[in-house]
């Protein structure tokens, strides 16, 4: 009871807060296409589906998830890029919106991701960790690269595919340590998490959600936080930062559409999906994933993206990562 | 014995109002989904997954799975009735059991595999009761090479279908896995065969080239000789399985459960390799294999049990590891995750309710479907009863809306046009296309774990005749090749020594 | 007596041939890689070959090996049946799904022989489509416009 009448004074707070912007509020006319460029009941998808719960009750009209997987999610990225700016169209993208264009400059830059695109707001952060099979017999982040760097090229590290944030996390990973491992792409994000249980592969940076229960009966060993900050259910690991200055690959979601999406539906959009990552009832249910509300303006979430720009491109600079086409 | 304690505390779930209610709403719609053409599990289990925030995670997951094995049920009625496979697991379904249906035993095509489906399932509930953790360890004793080395094993074992010569066979897989291989390569993400149209990226629907292949093709080849045709008694025979149908069918599905229950439960195509290795069984060791692919009731007990049981311990993986076996599993972890369980082994000692009541609630689902599915047998044979000149524009119009719900696309409707004519051209010249849709589902898969295997190994492709499981199966697939081989190899000298001779 | 024995084979052979070649010339703007890495050309090649090779084999055989002809290919239904496919997706969306299935169940039923009309036939029909449009484009939620664009110009 008690927090029904909390997420009412929140709402209407809310409404207050907002409210100056309502001249220019953008009413859909029809149902919201949500594209996830990923296979349903991955983390995207399953925190993308919570916001999209929300925000449809907020916004008059349904916000319908679907699910475009494939190639790294260039599919559903494309399918966004070239939907009319009306608003009904909208992506969740990741890590990889960023990085895509360097992992294919070798080739054929598959799209700009500020100018092809209108970004709206960043949602939410999953942190990562490394995690090893204990077959491996490795207990440490420091023995993990000592090893690495005895046996050149015979440890490896699973992805879920080029662009994912396992595959860009490693690829980070080995440009700052100066490592060789082997690159071993999935196709999913469950499969190569099975991978490392199962002992095929000898590491893999996985999204927390999707190890922890893993860690938690023994199947893998946490050695280091992929992301910067430590997390309350894994008190014990620290982050990579630590030994590797400066190091921080949390795998960020965030919500655009076409490029030339008009201001009112970016700011309306916005607003909503701000409003639903404060809804204590969404909080929950995110933290509960391990993901972090990560709500940004339009302005910060450019901002944001340009800097992962750069940072991706300066480790293809030097680690020669690209897309194996 | 704490089994029972645990049996109990799952009846106790399984059996309440609401979660009997979500289990029916289950099997319901996913019998639903099965029988029409284009709905598919995963598009209806995504669609559902909002729906199931509200409500306790042992009433969203039983309904989800109703679902999944509802439309294992569904699927195979098309497949029978009208030779439509409309799930890629159900295509041998339709080898012998739409002969049956032209021979008036619709009928009892069905109710084999209803029947067959719901003691594969009980077989099932029991050996995830009894044997889920084991089987789940070995599981994942399967790394990439044995994954590569079950799919060589698998379409191998599909040329025992074939019936015209090995090099036929031996072609038709190649062409499959090549149509499968158009789309986006998800090694790379680079896009190959697809012109550069971007309906292609996502590669096509198996949906797509079964209704064209089967579907279409049947009923051309069906027109060009009508007049033969309708001189076929349709005297629809009976409803149920005969004493002798009985005798007949109690073998093939205890096989085909046994199978079923193995290859469910490693990821990829398990329960599609399940049903064509179950066929594939019965008509190696059959008395009757004469009449395989001429309405052997054999042909519709052993693959109907076969996929279900295997979609029943699809679950193991998911159950005990946190490891889907399949998309629909995928799915299922996800309804949990948004339920704030942890998928993994802790589940069962942390969440029994959730665990045991599932299991149970998947026995219940399969009496639901037999008592729903039984009485429509009758409304399903005078159905096809209608005159064929007025049954199959309907048919046509069928496979044309549901290929165009797929994604709401009418390129896939022009594309399905093109799968038609090949499939009648396949008919032409007696090219057998079920090894062909097997091929074009494992293709992809196969190229993926050819692929990992050697970048594990680092270019050595030995790993896959040293690890003893790979091996092993190389093996059977080197001896199911030459029992094939041997015999056409003697009939062709015995014809070249009779042509010598005449 | 013809030099090709075997036109079944003779044929098979040919869709082999066809599609192995096609196999290759696409696929060899794909990268190859090596074993250890493989590129997204080497499956394709290696399957090309492989097709290239059994087709090779079915066109010797059929000059060699004595076997069935050809059964006469049925032009007219094969061209009514699939053409009323490609007609439902032409009208589906421009017409709009009633036109489009009264036009395409007529021409693939105009495929029978037995094809004429009766007033029993007629009603189906209505009754079918009636049905068609209430399950899928009403209770399903499929996006095909019962009434296409053509007539919404206006």
């Amino acid at each position: 009871m008690f927090r029904k009448i909390h997420s009412a004074l929140a709402a209407a707070a809310l409404l207050a807060f907002t409210g100056g912007a309502q001249a220019a509020d953008w009413k859909p006319e029809k149902p919201i296409k949500l594209i996830i460029p990923f296979a349903p009941g991955g983390a995207t998808d399953v925190v993308s589906r919570i916001l999209a719960a929300k925000v449809t009750e907020t916004i008059g009209q349904p916000v319908v998830v679907e699910n475009r997987a494939g190639g790294g999610g260039l599919i559903g990225l494309s399918a966004v890029r070239e939907a009319r700016p009306d608003g009904y169209t909208v992506l969740v993208t990741t890590i990889g919106f960023g990085a895509n264009p360097a992992l294919y400059r070798h080739k054929k830059i598959p799209y700009d991701p500020l100018k092809d695109f209108t970004l709206i707001t960043r949602t939410a952060d999953i942190p990562t960790v490394l995690v090893v099979p204990p077959s491996l017999g490795i207990n440490t982040l420091q023995e993990f690269i000592d090893r690495a760097k005895a046996n050149p090229g015979t440890l490896s590290l699973g992805s879920a595919g080029y662009g994912t944030v396992n595959h860009l996390a490693g690829e980070l990973f080995k440009a700052e340590t100066g490592i060789q491992t082997i690159h071993v792409p999935y196709r999913s994000g469950g499969l190569s998490t099975a991978a490392v249980v199962s002992g095929e592969i000898s590491g893999l940076f996985a999204t927390t959600p999707s190890a922890l229960g893993h860690i938690k009966n023994k199947a893998m060993v946490p050695l280091a936080m992929g992301s910067s900050k430590k997390i309350d259910a894994l008190p014990d690991v620290e982050p990579t930062a630590k030994l590797v200055p400066g190091f921080d690959v949390p795998d960020w979601q965030g919500l655009i559409g076409p490029a030339g999406l008009p201001k009112n539906i970016v700011d309306t959009l916005n607003a909503q999906f701000a409003a639903a990552l404060k809804d204590p009832d969404v909080v929950k249910r995110l933290s509960d994933l391990g993901a972090v509300p990560a709500a940004s303006t339009p302005e910060e979430f450019v901002a944001f993206v340009t800097s992962e720009v750069k940072k991706w491109n300066g480790v293809a600079d030097r680690t020669g990562m690209k897309a194996e086409n | 014995m704490d089994l029972l304690g645990n049996l109990w505390i799952g009846l106790e779930t399984a059996l309440t109002p609401i979660n009997l209610l979500y289990c029916l709403v289950g099997v319901f719609f996913g019998t639903a989904v099965g029988v029409l053409p284009g709905l598919g599990p995963v598009a209806t289990i995504a669609m559902l997954l909002p729906i199931t925030f509200g409500l306790p995670p042992e009433s969203a997951l039983i309904m989800l799975a109703g679902i999944y094995y509802g439309a294992q049920y569904g699927g195979s009625t098309t497949a029978i009735l009208v030779n439509l496979p409309g799930e890629s697991s159900s295509v041998v379904t339709a080898l012998d059991g739409y002969q049956m249906a032209r021979q008036g035993k619709a009928g009892r095509a069905l109710a084999t595999a209803a029947i067959g489906s719901f003691i594969a399932g009980t077989i099932a509930t029991f050996v995830i009761i009894f044997f889920a953790p084991p089987l789940a360890s070995i599981a994942l004793k399967f790394g990439p090479a044995e994954y590569f080395s079950l799919m060589v094993l698998g379409l191998i074992a599909s040329i025992v279908l074939a019936r015209g010569s090995l090099l036929h066979a031996l072609a038709m897989i190649v062409l499959g896995l090549f149509l499968g291989l158009v789309g986006t390569d998800i090694t790379s993400g680079s896009e190959r065969y697809t012109f550069d149209l971007p309906k292609l990226a996502d590669g096509i629907d198996f949906v797509i080239v079964a209704m064209g292949i089967f579907g279409i093709g049947e009923i051309v080849a069906n027109l060009e000789n009508e007049s033969k045709r309708e001189l076929l008694a349709k005297r629809v025979t009976g409803l149920m399985p005969t004493r002798e149908d009985w005798r007949r069918i109690i073998g093939p599905i205890f096989r085909g459960t046994v199978l079923g229950s193995i290859l469910g439960i490693l990821p990829g195509g398990g329960a599609m390799l399940a049903s064509f290795g179950a066929y594939s069984l019965e008509k190696k060791v059959s008395p009757n294999s004469a009449e395989f692919g001429k309405g052997a009731i054999e042909g519709v007990a052993a693959p109907e049990s076969a996929n279900n049981a295997g979609a029943q311990t699809s679950f193991i993986p998911m159950l005990t590891l946190g490891v889907p076996s399949n998309p629909v599993m995928a799915l299922m972890i996800g309804a949990m995750i948004i339920q704030g369980i942890q998928p993994g082994p802790s589940v069962m000692t942390e969440q029994p309710k959730l665990f045991w009541g599932l299991i149970v609630s998947m026995w219940v689902g399969n009496l639901m479907l037999l008592a729903l599915n039984l009485p429509l047998i009758g409304l399903w044979v005078r159905m096809i009863s209608i005159p064929y000149h007025l049954l199959y524009p309907m048919i046509v119009a069928f496979c044309s809306i549901g290929v165009f719900s797929l994604s709401n696309s009418t390129f896939d409707v022009y594309l399905m046009a093109i799968f038609g004519l090949l499939g009648y051209v396949f008919r032409k010249i007696d090219a057998e296309p079920a090894p062909l849709l097997l091929a074009f589902v494992l293709g992809p898969m196969m190229e993926e774990f050819l692929r990992r295997t050697l970048l594990l190994s680092r270019g050595d492709a030995t790993v896959f005749f040293t690890r003893p499981i790979s091996a092993t199966m190389l093996a059977v697939a080197v001896v199911l090749l030459l029992i094939v081989l041997l015999p056409s190899i003697r009939q062709k000298r015995e014809e070249a020594f009779e042509e010598e001779a005449g | 007596m013809s030099l090709i024995r075997s036109p079944k084979d003779f044929w098979s052979g040919v869709i082999y041939l066809a599609a192995a070649l096609f196999g290759l010339i696409v696929g060899s703007d794909y990268p190859m890689g090596r074993a250890g890495q493989m590129g997204p050309g080497y499956f394709p090649i290696i399957l090309s070959s492989l097709l290239l090779v059994f087709g090779i084999a079915t066109l010797a055989r059929a000059f060699i090996v004595p076997g069935e002809q050809v059964t006469k290919f049925a032009l007219k239904p094969a061209l009514l049946i699939v053409g009323s496919v490609v007609l439902f997706g032409l009208l589906v969306e421009r017409a709009g799904f009633i036109i489009a299935m009264f036009a395409s169940i007529l021409m693939s039923a105009s495929a029978s022989r037995e094809f004429r009309f009766e007033w029993s036939a007629a009603l189906g029909l209505i009754a079918f489509i009636a049905a068609g449009a209430l399950l899928f484009v009403k209770a399903l939620g499929v996006p095909m416009p019962l009434v296409g664009s053509w007539f919404n110009a206006g």
